[in-house]
C-alpha cells in the first residue's frame, strides 16, 4: 500500500474554491487537518472519500481498500438495532467482522436492544467508529468525530484510533474544532484557510517552528520572519515564523511557544503581517 | 446494498399494501382500479428513500465507505421493482375482494391486461422518481408523488375506457408497454449519469 496522495486538486461552490496543489497523508501516522468553519476541511475530506466529484485533479488512495468513515452526523437507518446494521454492513464491505463490532459497541456501552435514534450523540459517534473499525480500511477519515462528546468519550475514541494505527500500513485523517484532540493524536497538521493549505507538516516541527509574540499595541513590527499579526483590544500578536533564529535575532523579545488553538486562531482571525 | 433498502423501507413494504387493500375495499371502485393504484402507491418508495437517504447522509457515508456510485442507483431500481411486484399482487387479492364483497367481474385476460399496464406504468413512474430524486438535490418527496399521482389519477378517471381500448387492440398494449420499458430503461441511464457527477 502506497501514501495517499492529491495532486492539483480543485473544487468551486459558487464563491468558495478548494485548491489543493499537492498533499501527502502518510502511511503509519494521522494527519490532523484543521481551519476555520468554511475553511474546507469537510470539503477536502469528502473529496478524498469519493463522496464530491472533484472538478480537477488525481486522488491516488494507495489501496483498493475502503474507507472508514465518521461523520459529525450518524448516517444509519434510525430504526435500527445494531444486529440488524450488522446485517447491513456484512452484505456491504468485503471482511467485515461481525463479533469484532459487537464487541466494540459493548465495549462502548452502547445497547443492543436499542435502536438508532435511541442513541445519544455520543453513542452515535461511537456507532460509526465501530462501523468504520470493523471492516479492511485504506484510510480512517474522521470529520469532526468528538463533536459533542465529553471528555472522557473523546479520550476513549482517541485510544481506538490509536489501536488502528497500531497497524502501520494504516492511516487516519482527522478533523476538528477541539484542537486538542488533534494535537494529542495527530503525527502531521494541515492548516486550511479559505480552501487553500496555510501550512502543513509534522506537528512537533510546525508547534517547534512558531511563536508568539505579544505586543502592548500594533509597533509596526515587520519582517521575513513575523508572518501574521491579530490585533486586539489589550495590544496586538504576531505569528512568528521560526522561533529559534527570531529570538536570535532579538534576544530582548520574549517570543511564547505556541499551541495548535493559538496557530489556529491567528491564522483564522489575523491578517497577514 | 438491497438489503439496506429492504430492511429500512420495511415500513413502506407493510404500509402499502394495507393502504391498497383498504382503497379497493372501501371505495368499491371496480376490479381493475386497485392495479393502477397500485402502481401509483408503489411509486412512493423510490420518490421518498433517496430524499430521505440524502438528508441522513446515507448515500454520502455508502459512497464514501467504497459502494459504487452504480450499485447504490441499481439497489434503488431494484427495490423499486419488489415495491412494485409487491403492491400487484396486493393489488390482485384486492381485485378479487372487491369482486367477493361488491360483486361483478375479474376478467383474467382484462386483468393480465391491466396488470401489464400498471407494471409498466409503475416502472417509468418509480423511474421517473429517482431520477427526479437524484438530479434535483432536495425536492421533497410528496412534490414528486403528487406529480406523478396526477398523472395515475388521470388515467385511473379513464380506466373503464382505458381497458375497453386495449382489449380490443393487442398492438396499442405492446406499444405501450415497450414505450414504457424503453422509457424506464432511458430513466435509468439518466439516473447513473446524474448519480455519477453527483456530490453526496
Amino acid at each position: 500500500m502506497g501514501d495517499f496522495i492529491i495532486k492539483g486538486l480543485r473544487k468551486t461552490y459558487g464563491d468558495f474554491s478548494l485548491e489543493i496543489p499537492e498533499l501527502v497523508f502518510r502511511r503509519g501516522f494521522v494527519t490532523g487537518i484543521v481551519g476555520d468553519n468554511g475553511a474546507g476541511k469537510t470539503t477536502l475530506m469528502r473529496c478524498m472519500t469519493g463522496a464530491i466529484v472533484v472538478d480537477e485533479g488525481v486522488i491516488d488512495p494507495g489501496s483498493d481498500l475502503p474507507a472508514g468513515v465518521v461523520f459529525d452526523e450518524c448516517p444509519f437507518p434510525q430504526d435500527l438495532k445494531s444486529k440488524q446494521l450488522s446485517s447491513i454492513f456484512s452484505s456491504m464491505f468485503d471482511g467485515w467482522d461481525d463479533s469484532g463490532f459487537q464487541r466494540m459497541l459493548k465495549d462502548f456501552g452502547i445497547d443492543e436492544s436499542k435502536k438508532v435514534k435511541e442513541y445519544s450523540r455520543g453513542m452515535r459517534m461511537k456507532a460509526q467508529v465501530a462501523v468504520a473499525l470493523s471492516h479492511p480500511t485504506g484510510i480512517l477519515v474522521l470529520d469532526e468525530p468528538t463533536a459533542g462528546m465529553d471528555p472522557a468519550a473523546r479520550e476513549e475514541f482517541l485510544d481506538h484510533v490509536r489501536d488502528y494505527m497500531v497497524d502501520e500500513s494504516h492511516c487516519a485523517v482527522m478533523s476538528s474544532h477541539i484542537t486538542s484532540d488533534i494535537e494529542k493524536i495527530a503525527d502531521y497538521v494541515v492548516f486550511l484557510k479559505d480552501g487553500k493549505v496555510i501550512i502543513s507538516g509534522e506537528m512537533s516541527d510546525v508547534i517547534g517552528r512558531y511563536g508568539i509574540l505579544h505586543a502592548e499595541k500594533d509597533s509596526g513590527l515587520r519582517g521575513e520572519r513575523i508572518v501574521r499579526r491579530r490585533l486586539q483590544p489589550h495590544g496586538c500578536d504576531y505569528l512568528i515564523d521560526g522561533i529559534g533564529e527570531f529570538s536570535a535575532d532579538h534576544p530582548d523579545m520574549n517570543v511564547d511557544p505556541v499551541t495548535l488553538e493559538d496557530l489556529m486562531i491567528i491564522i483564522s482571525k489575523g491578517e497577514e503581517a | 446494498m438491497l438489503r439496506k433498502e429492504l430492511v429500512s423501507n420495511k415500513v413502506f413494504l407493510i404500509a402499502l399494501p394495507v393502504a391498497i387493500i383498504l382503497y379497493s375495499v372501501i371505495l368499491q371502485s371496480g376490479p381493475y382500479v386497485p392495479f393502477m393504484f397500485a402502481a401509483f402507491m408503489g411509486t412512493a418508495l423510490p420518490a421518498s428513500s433517496v430524499d430521505i437517504d440524502d438528508k441522513s447522509g446515507w448515500s454520502r457515508f455508502a459512497v464514501s465507505s467504497g459502494i459504487s456510485r452504480k450499485t447504490i442507483v441499481n439497489s434503488k431500481f431494484l427495490i423499486s421493482l419488489v415495491s412494485l411486484a409487491i403492491c400487484q399482487a396486493v393489488a390482485f387479492v384486492g381485485a378479487m375482494l372487491i369482486v367477493l364483497i361488491w360483486g361483478g367481474e375479474l376478467v383474467l385476460e382484462d386483468a393480465l391486461l391491466v396488470i401489464a399496464l400498471a407494471v409498466c406504468l409503475g416502472m417509468v413512474m418509480s423511474s421517473a422518481a429517482l431520477y427526479i430524486g437524484y438530479r434535483f438535490k432536495g425536492v421533497a418527496f410528496f412534490i414528486v408523488f403528487l406529480i406523478l399521482g396526477f398523472i395515475v389519477m388521470v388515467i385511473l378517471f379513464g380506466m373503464q375506457k382505458i381497458v375497453g381500448i386495449f382489449s380490443d387492440n393487442m398492438l396499442a398494449t405492446v406499444a405501450v408497454c415497450g414505450g414504457s420499458l424503453l422509457a424506464a430503461a432511458l430513466l435509468y441511464v439518466l439516473t447513473l449519469r446524474t448519480v455519477e457527477f453527483r456530490d453526496f
